[in-house]
């Protein structure tokens, strides 16, 4: 049983996908408990696979017992591992927070649901954990699949968001195809390990610079890093209200973690075309951190300022990418690890606000302190860390950066990082004042007096538990980078 | 004498094809057929490529094969849109679909 841990993260949330339509036609308070438990399950079985490979090492787990380069294995490592367990654990706590939602639901309704929420987290869980290429886009459209039909099933503007994400998505994906069949051709092999080995000797060939090309633009587009971001905003505001934090929060965060394993850990970034590629990338996030946050600014819904925010936050993890030295990439992953917190801490936030008062608009938030005081402290928190102020997770991964572009002299960047902070902070700040600060209109308040407008507790459970998870990271971040990640970088501790 | 090369340059030449018209065609199920075009210009790609490079070995066909359902899925999605979108606006003309800003 120990042995096949790994094998549990993945099949038992496919498993319980298959199983949810059916189960839903006898109980959809079953279903929502099949959910919850199976991605429990996966998020143990990633701790347990966690302690075993900080113990032991990394961890090779061939799949059906078949050896790698016929059979899929999963590469095992702390990095992967905790990767793995970020996202099913906040899969897990959005799961909870769907509850809410999907009780007016049809029942075959609901089932599709989570069967559909369950893909969503069996794809993107599995390229986390992934060591084989083409396993990686079989998961990437696992993942896509699910996220269109979660968008489109949001409402009427939600069908041309998703149908745009669709065909963009699409395009993205085949891109990426075609980049690994470029690598295969000249390597004959899609296991990362194999590929890491072979493709030493051949980095300067037109055919892999294509291929490096190719799959840059496909994790772009998937990741919705700056030029290529034209499917997200859109996508991030009008999807299903219940699946959004887990959308917005980590389904862009995975194919920037993918990227990172490709460029770092199957190719040497530090020199030759990739290197070259990233500085290009890291460019184009740089003006993507600035256009973005400047976009927030401009928003007058709170869904769609998150969303802008996102395309800025990707930027930093491209610009850790770009810096490529440890310290750098260090903040970088920590930055994957914190965005998706606080993204999906803010967008529980924002669907709680709007499932209570059908509020989405920052200039009617007045006085939701005095209604909802616990998910307005989340929001503080979630806010305060997207600002990077120190106690709190996005303080430390901004840090790292820093400290990463001035001990490679680019200081470009750490302008860049420092304009957006402010940035962040003025379009948080507002949404804080409009909150806090400003007066209710009268009429408004009578509607309201006397009435009980705290989260319902399947709602205000994963908002407290995010918003302290923030925290958490924060104070223990030094923990999480010694133990945890600086083993993982390319020449960082091993 | 066809060569790898040819069928490479067959994949690219479809690949383009149905980039453009993914990129250029204002109705929405033309542009899904482009994307179709595209994926299968990668099916090409990857069953030339084992043929001539690694012969007896099926590893590029398996992978078609996958291609080949994640496209049925993709379109079978992109359609099932299409027609929420048709039943709410009455057109498949991507640009009568303005309900969204930039």
């Amino acid at each position: 049983m120990r042995e096949q841990f790994p094998s549990l993260i993945v099949v038992v949330p496919l498993a319980a996908a298959l199983l949810s339509p059916f189960i839903a036609y006898f109980s959809k308070t079953l279903v929502r408990w099949l959910a919850i438990a199976a991605l429990l399950v996966s998020n143990i079985s990633a701790v347990a696979v966690l302690i075993r490979v900080l113990n032991g090492g990394v961890w090779h787990y061939h799949f059906g017992g078949w050896a790698p380069p016929w059979g899929i294995e999963y590469v095992l490592d702390p990095l992967s591992a905790t990767m793995a367990i970020l996202v099913s654990f906040v899969a897990l706590v959005v799961a909870i927070y769907s509850g809410p939602y999907v009780k007016d639901y049809a029942k075959l309704k609901a089932g599709i649901f989570y069967s559909l929420f369950l893909l969503l987290s069996v794809g993107l869980v599995g390229m986390m954990i992934t060591g084989d290429v083409f396993n990686l886009y079989v998961f990437l459209e696992i993942s896509s699949l699910a996220g269109y039909t979660l968008i489109a099933a949001g409402g009427n503007k939600a069908t041309v968001a998703a149908f745009r994400y669709l065909l963009v998505g699409t395009i993205g994906a085949s891109f990426y195809l075609l980049g690994i069949g470029f690598l295969y051709a000249v390597t004959g092999s899609l296991n990362m390990v194999d590929l890491a080995e072979r493709l030493l000797p051949l980095l300067d060939s037109r055919v892999v610079i294509v291929a490096i090309v190719m799959i840059m633009l496909g994790f772009g587009i998937k990741m919705a890093a700056f030029p290529l971001h034209g499917w997200q905003p859109d996508a991030y505001t009008y999807s299903h209200p219940a699946a959004t934090p887990l959308i917005a929060g980590v389904m862009g965060k995975v194919p920037a973690y993918a990227a990172l394993r490709f460029f770092f850990f199957i190719m040497p970034a530090t020199a030759g075309p990739v290197h070259k590629a990233l500085q290009v990338m890291g460019i184009l996030a740089a003006a993507g951190i600035i256009i973005g946050s400047v976009m927030a600014i401009a928003q007058k819904d709170f869904r769609r300022m998150l969303a802008y925010s996102s395309v800025a936050q990707i930027g930093y993890i491209v610009v850790g990418l770009a810096i490529g030295n440890s310290l750098a990439l260090i903040g970088g992953v920590l930055h994957i690890i914190n965005h998706a917190f606080m993204k999906s801490c803010l967008f529980v936030v924002a669907g709680g606000i709007r499932w209570r008062t059908g509020e989405y608009r920052i200039d009617n938030y007045m006085e939701l302190n005095k209604k909802m005081p616990l998910t307005m402290g989340a929001l503080i928190i979630a806010a305060l860390s997207m600002v990077g102020l120190p106690p709190t997770a996005g303080f430390f991964s901004k840090w790292y950066l820093v400290l990463g572009a001035i001990e490679e002299g680019m200081w470009f960047y750490v302008a860049i990082i420092i304009i957006s902070s402010l940035l962040n902070a003025i379009y948080f700040f507002r949404v804080l004042e409009n909150i806090y600060m400003k007066k209710a209109e009268k009429e408004y308040k009578d509607i309201y007096k006397g009435r009980k407008l705290e989260l319902p507790l399947q709602m205000l459970v994963p908002v407290v538990v995010l918003g302290i998870g923030i925290l958490v990271l924060g104070i223990f971040n030094e923990s999480l980078v010694t133990q945890v990640i600086q083993f993982a970088i390319p020449g960082g501790g091993l | 004498m066809i060569t790898l090369n040819h069928y490479l340059l067959l994949s690219a030449i479809l690949f383009c094809i149905g980039l453009y018209g993914a990129l250029s065609k204002k109705n929405a199920i033309a542009i899904l057929i482009s994307i179709e075009l595209m994926l299968n210009a990668v099916n090409v790609n990857l069953v030339a490529i084992t043929k001539f490079l690694t012969p007896g070995d099926i590893t590029g066909q398996i992978f078609a094969l996958f291609v080949i359902v994640v496209a049925a899925c993709e379109v079978a999605l992109g359609l099932a849109i299409v027609v929420a979108i048709y039943r709410d606006r009455s057109t498949v003309e991507v640009e009568n679909l303005d309900w969204l800003k930039w």
